[in-house]
């Protein structure tokens, strides 16, 4: 009996297939048109950018880190996107590249400070978060909260805001993260360090490599996610991204990331930010006020890190050596 | 080398065994005199180059923006000490604060404080069970009761700004008073981390804690207490604000807890636990307090200082790296 508990509690996107059914199943009883399918689209292309998020992250975390400045860096990338496009004559290609950039180089910075300086993430990452935050502040200009993009942007606007372009820009990073994390060799990388980094260290791997480039990937999405989030309301706002590390955060640990590392699901990651993005949607549909949705997410988190701690306590025979964690074959 | 700083243990052998002796760290360079001077150094700098700071008036202001921060910073130190982090504290503060400021606005002052400071230390106490207890993560436990906690205060509130009968409780929020306020309450955590055997503890804990629990100590009640007076500071913080502004709002408080942190560990304290002091916070809330107050007096927006702050941050923490602590093993 054990060892069947054992078994079904190992499968790591089971945790979040019972809120995503339950969600959807809720809603589609009690909230009118909630299956409406443009409605859908909809709420999925306005969740694309915490999809990016969510992907990032989860390389993150499977690295055994944290990245609590993607909501930030999200802001710093909108606002860079949409001075450049007002105040100078820079194509829209050449101002998307340059806000992409700012995030990667924020990424970047965040993993230097990581790996080289051997700084403890989640502290590196709050300064990250007030710091980007502080300089879309700066950018902007005093006074300035949002920015509308001028008319030679309508491209762009158009195509973030009615075609498919960012659910299939999130779907094809979750497909490379996926394939990068179960097949590549980084990804097993990634998930190594994560699980002991030590023996890692030891069996060859550069580690100092592969958490920069994490964090570059994490950095480089939010700043991909801070692009979508401007075109696609055609405003970049200062404020743009706050709130969204919870979010996606939020829906990688539900997913079935672990949060100690060397544990990771992509899919589950997209199916969390799902689940976030229907809860979204019902409750709006019901009018329900943001902040039960806010409560609920909450409690969500709670819950799947304390079936994270379950899991491992099932699991212990096998996954640890000698009260060693060893890195946990995906 | 790298121990420099703290306090240095060493073992003797003698005949009847081995006794550890433990040096304490004020025979060596306190571990706070370069965040002091670089305080000292700002407020001299901000006073030659900003007309207006060093005044009475704006000593006033200076005072009533540390004292909420500040008090939740001490709270932090000692949540940090263990090992911990708190990202809850602004919305703990929020909910305490309406919860006590529905009493106190119909003129009922001890029900009023009764109320907050019960309500703030249940919400540390619900922390410090997930973490001590359950074994989460602070900083995903806290992060998750941050978000039920900050809704059910907004919920509570139904976005509705709590008014104060001003006789009641302004006392506490007049000319210095805050500033006092929290230079009492610092003394008194100073005094407990240092000296008693709960503050004692609390640095084992969070410098070992396997070996803390070997020696007898329970690191799941110390942590637990830890949380509790957390929340409890962070009612003490609420009730500061409400007789500061006589008004409060559910979201008055947002982004509080980053401030508190950044404070923290800017003062010198660990993030790993272990190793910190009160003091050292202290001086982290003066130069958090000062770099913002600065920037307005120079005519700089109030929200460009988040990015002074944060550099601020990483500096701190880089600087301690270069000392040796603060990594991440």
């Amino acid at each position: 009996m054990r060892a069947v508990v054992a078994r079904f509690v190992q499968i790591k996107e089971l945790p979040v297939c019972v809120p995503l059914v339950g969600v959807y199943a809720y809603f589609s009883l009690n909230a009118p048109g909630f299956q409406d399918l443009s409605g859908l689209i909809d709420f999925a292309r306005q969740y694309s950018c915490q999809a990016l998020l969510a992907v990032g992250l989860t390389m993150v975390i499977a690295s055994g880190g944290i990245d609590i400045s993607v909501g930030s860096i999200v802001g710093l990338s909108a606002v860079v996107l949409g001075v450049l496009l007002v105040r100078s004559d820079i194509s829209v290609f050449g101002a998307c590249t340059i806000a992409f950039v700012t995030g990667a180089i924020c990424g970047a910075f965040n993993g230097f400070a990581v790996a080289k300086l051997r700084l403890q993430p989640v502290v590196v990452t709050l300064s990250m978060m007030a710091t980007a935050r502080g300089l879309a502040y700066v950018i902007a200009g005093a006074g300035v909260s949002t920015i509308s993009l001028p008319p030679r942007a309508q491209q762009l606007v158009n195509l973030a805001y009615e075609s498919m372009a960012p659910i299939l820009i999130a779907v094809g990073f979750a497909a490379a993260a996926w394939v990068m994390l179960t097949k590549g060799s980084f990804g097993r990388c990634v998930l190594a360090v994560g699980g002991n980094e030590q023996a890692s260290r030891l069996s060859g791997v550069d580690v100092q490599r592969v958490k920069i480039i994490v964090y570059v990937i994490s950095g480089a999405l939010a700043g991909l996610g801070g692009i979508i989030t401007a075109s696609m309301m055609s405003t970049a706002t200062t404020d743009a991204g706050m709130g969204y590390e919870f979010e996606a955060i939020t829906a990688v640990l539900m997913g079935g990331t672990s949060i100690s590392g060397g544990e990771a699901t992509v899919v589950g990651s997209v199916f969390g930010v799902l689940t976030a993005a229907m809860l979204n949607r019902g409750f709006g549909l019901m009018g329900i006020s943001d902040l039960y949705r806010m409560m609920c997410l909450g409690i969500m988190l709670i819950l799947a890190v304390l079936l994270d701690t379950i899991r491992k306590r099932f699991s212990r025979s096998s996954r640890f050596i000698e009260g060693k964690k060893v890195p946990y074959r995906v | 080398m790298e121990r420099h700083n703290g306090s240095e243990s060493y073992s003797i052998a003698t005949r009847r065994g081995i006794i550890r002796v433990v040096r304490k760290s004020h025979t060596n360079v306190p571990r706070e005199l370069p965040v002091f001077a670089f305080f000292v150094a700002l407020c001299l700098l901000l006073s030659v180059t900003a007309r207006n700071f060093a005044t009475a008036a704006n000593l006033r202001v200076l005072g009533s923006d540390a004292a909420a921060t500040g008090i939740l910073a001490v709270g932090m130190t000692a949540v940090i000490l263990t090992g911990g982090i708190d990202l809850s504290v602004a919305a703990v503060l929020a909910l305490s604060a309406l919860a006590g400021g529905s009493f106190l606005s119909r003129g009922y002052l001890a029900l009023g404080l009764f109320a907050s400071v019960a309500v703030g230390t249940m919400c540390g106490f619900i922390n410090g069970t997930l973490v001590a207890y359950v074994k989460m993560p602070p900083i995903i436990a806290t992060l998750g009761t941050l978000y039920i906690i900050q809704s059910a205060a907004t919920l509570a509130s139904q976005g509705q700004c709590i008014i104060l009968d001003p006789n009641l409780v302004s006392f506490l929020g007049k000319g210095l008073t805050p500033l006092l306020v929290l230079f009492g309450i610092s003394a008194a955590a100073a005094v407990v981390l240092k000296y008693t055997r709960f503050g004692r503890h609390i640095y084992a804990v969070g410098g070992n804690e396997e070996s803390a629990r070997l020696s007898g100590i329970n690191p799941t009640a110390v942590k637990l207490a830890a949380y509790a007076a957390n929340g409890f500071l962070a009612a003490v913080a609420g009730i500061v604000m409400l007789a500061i502004g006589s008004t409060f709002q559910a979201n008055d408080a947002a982004g509080y807890e980053l401030a508190a942190i950044a404070a923290v560990v800017i003062g010198g304290t660990s993030i790993n636990g272990g190793r910190g002091s009160v003091f050292g916070t202290l001086i982290g809330i003066g130069i958090t307090t000062v770099l913002r107050n600065g920037a307005i007096l120079l005519g700089l927006e109030a929200r460009w200082a988040q990015a002074i702050v944060g550099v601020a941050l990483f500096l701190a923490v880089a600087v301690d790296r270069l000392r040796g602590e603060n990594s991440d093993r």
